[in-house]
């Protein structure tokens, strides 16, 4: 929870994205106790491992330049005074939501951990892929694998989309893998790799 | 093999041949990608009629088939051809890939079919999201624009906190009933109802409103409009041919299914805020629309003061009414986006209302066909915009029903806002017609318009259903 706060606090996203796995961590915990140990493990696997390692090495790899004395990898920006009654704004609907919410999430848990206790396996391995692949031709969930795999086929064609329309420059279906190459060296932000080893800018609280 | 998966299988042997298409061919003519993704939708649509009428569920109930669902899929699948057939050579004039356009599109058609037909909550969401995503996708499709690239984040930024609000409120309805079948979560709602049993509802009541809320931005309802002429003035054409016809049908067809199914017996929370959402797009959507001069803000603002219509509709309990209003909105949007394409220069699209002017005297049917589309948009006699209103008039004013109070006023307000709609309706039409190029200044040239023939079919044939809905069909009470 503390970790989580930093996250939107810190002005370093390297920072921000390690202490996002920090708190990860607590999440998988959680998991864990309410007996989904495969939930559990695959939010470290894929979470703090795969995608926070993505994460941080896009934040790396963009490094946006510098502007006008702000440096937004490794901190500084506008004034942090500028947006105080948004945050106190923020931080009251914070706690009506609070109040709101977790009661209502206390009483759904109260139903469900019976529910949990009655079932053995519940949360194992097994289970879950019981769930998800046995009998595929009644099994409510196969549609949604079946849908699932598909938009994620749609998520790698505008990747790929995307990653071509940089390829072509100003000139448009034309050009290939050679524009790639040459773009990708000539766009490249040069100035801005040493990322980690930058002193911390001077007007950084 | 059952006939759901074999319906299914053209739209993702349409996806996998132009897959095939772009990895051999994919700066060729755009002809051969736009004629298989067309095949397959209308296969798609074959194999859906000749689905066994005594089999509703497939998948043990994941895929739950009703009447209603099945006609909403059908007019999604037209609609997302038509806009399949529209973009032929637009694609190429703003130099998008259109196989990667096409292959998106495909999907989007894919989610619209599963979220028509989905009976459970997993599906419905991924249906959603299936939807949902690649939309943001065509909002920032044309990579050349500042503006498309706004849209796009825009639309990404806050459809994704929508989404999230929606499967946050699913996921209260399950642990409210316990249950992920839509027809189950009716018969535990409908018990807890009859019981009092309070403590459950409590969270159904709050997953309800969560899931109304991302709707009512997912379709532009005010007050959860702002996005919705940002998106449609960023994106271009042939993505909004897509954006603002068949998925408003297929996600407002959910919605209606959902509030009409599953959350039947909660009808008397629903009720009102489908009421209050209408009032609000009626006052809003007029009274921002009045002030645009760019055209495609004008058509974003006519789509929220439509919405408060469609919720009337949807309120009113009426699955005639309803898809009968879908079905000719889409098509009026699709002819919309169709006369603008062909009103573009080979440059840019047309934006400004001023880039309009002359366009009578020089291009005497294509501003007819555009006037036709705007009088039945405004919802003048003869046309089916007018036959849509007035059936979603008479449904909510059913002496059989239980409205809510203040129903007549909300009405009421419905038919003023339609009123004040009519002025920049008529904007455009005054701009075609009356005014003369001189007049603007120096600005002012009379368009180049491209009349290809796949514009001209389309807007021909969507002012050939406008008027025959208009004319021809007759609602059940009318």
């Amino acid at each position: 929870m503390l970790s989580s706060l930093a996250v939107v606090l810190v002005r370093n996203p390297v920072r921000a994205t390690l202490l996002l796995i920090l708190s990860f961590l607590p999440t998988s915990f959680v998991y864990i106790l309410l007996q989904a140990s495969f939930v559990g493990i695959l939010q470290i696997l894929v979470y703090a491992g795969a995608i926070m390692m993505l994460f941080t090495f896009v934040i790396m790899m963009i490094n946006p330049a510098p502007k006008g004395g702000e440096d937004p990898v490794m901190g500084g920006g506008p004034e942090h005074g500028s947006n105080k009654a948004g945050a106190l704004i923020g931080l009251v609907g914070l706690v009506v939501a609070g109040f709101l919410v977790i009661p209502m999430v206390w009483q759904a848990a109260s139903q469900v951990s019976v529910a949990a206790v009655s079932k053995p396996d519940f949360g194992s391995l097994a289970s879950l892929s019981d769930l998800l692949f046995k009998d595929p031709a009644n099994n409510p969930m196969t549609v949604s694998f079946e849908l699932i795999s598909f938009l994620i086929l749609v998520g790698i064609i505008a990747a790929l989309n995307f990653s071509r329309r940089k390829a072509h420059g100003g000139h448009g279906g034309h050009g290939g893998h050679a524009a790639i190459a040459v773009d990708s060296i000539t766009t490249r932000p040069t100035k801005a790799l040493p990322v980690l080893t930058r002193a911390p800018s001077p007007d950084r609280k | 093999m059952n006939p759901y998966v074999i319906s299914q299988a053209p739209l993702v042997l349409g996806f996998a041949l132009l897959l095939i298409v772009a990895s051999f061919r994919p700066h060729q003519k755009e002809s051969l990608s736009g004629l298989i993704s067309i095949v397959a939708l209308g296969a798609t649509a074959v194999c859906m009629w000749f689905w066994p009428p005594d089999v509703t569920d497939y998948f043990g109930g994941a895929i739950h088939v009703t009447p209603v669902g099945r006609v909403l899929a059908y007019i999604c699948l037209a609609l997302t051809a038509g806009a399949m057939l529209l973009s032929d050579e637009y694609l190429n004039k703003i130099h998008v890939t259109a196989v990667d356009w096409r292959m998106v599109v495909l999907a989007v058609g894919m989610g619209m079919v599963n979220l028509c037909l989905a009976g459970d909550l997993p599906t419905l969401f991924i249906a959603y999201e299936l939807v949902s995503i690649p939309s943001y996708l065509l909002a920032g499709f044309s990579h050349r624009d500042p503006r498309s690239n706004e849209a796009g984040m825009k639309y990404l930024l806050l459809g994704a906190f929508s989404s999230v609000l929606f499967l946050l409120g699913l996921s209260f309805v399950y642990g409210a009933t316990g249950e992920t079948n839509l027809l189950a979560i009716h018969d535990k709602l409908a018990a807890a109802v009859s019981t009092g049993a309070a403590a459950d509802l409590v969270l159904a009541k709050v997953g309800l409103a969560l899931i109304l809320g991302a709707v009512f931005f997912k379709v532009g309802v005010a007050p959860f409009h702002t996005w919705l002429p940002d998106v449609y003035q960023g994106s271009n054409l042939a993505s909004l041919a897509v954006i603002a016809s068949p998925v408003k049908v297929a996600v407002f067809g959910m919605l209606g299914m959902l509030l009409w199914g599953a959350f039947e017996p909660l009808a008397d929370l629903w009720k009102p805020v489908l009421l209050c959402g209408a009032a609000i797009s009626a006052v809003m959507g007029n009274l921002q629309g009045i002030r645009q001069t760019s055209m495609k803000r004008l058509v974003a603002f006519s789509a929220v003061v439509n919405a408060g219509f469609i919720l009337l509709g949807i309120m009113a309990h009426s699955a005639t009414v309803v898809i009968f209003y879908l079905g000719s909105y889409g098509i009026m949007s699709l002819g919309t986006w169709a006369a603008f394409m062909a009103m573009g220069t080979p440059k840019a699209d047309v934006d400004e209302l001023s880039d309009l002017t002359g366009l009578g005297r020089n291009h005497k049917w294509l501003a007819l066909a555009m006037t036709i589309i705007l009088l039945s948009f405004a919802g003048i006699p003869l046309t089916s915009g007018f036959a849509a209103k007035f059936g979603v008039l008479l449904e909510a004013l059913r002496p059989d029903m239980d409205t809510p109070r203040h129903t007549v006023q909300v009405l009421l307000l419905s038919v003023v806002g339609g009123l004040i709609s009519f002025y920049f309706y008529f904007q455009i039409v005054r701009a075609m017609w009356i005014e003369k190029p001189e007049s603007r200044g120096s600005k002012a040239s009379p368009l180049v318009p491209e009349l290809r023939w796949n514009y001209v079919f389309v807007l021909a044939m969507s002012v050939v259903v406008i008027i025959s809905l208009g004319m021809f069909l007759r609602l059940p009470g009318l």
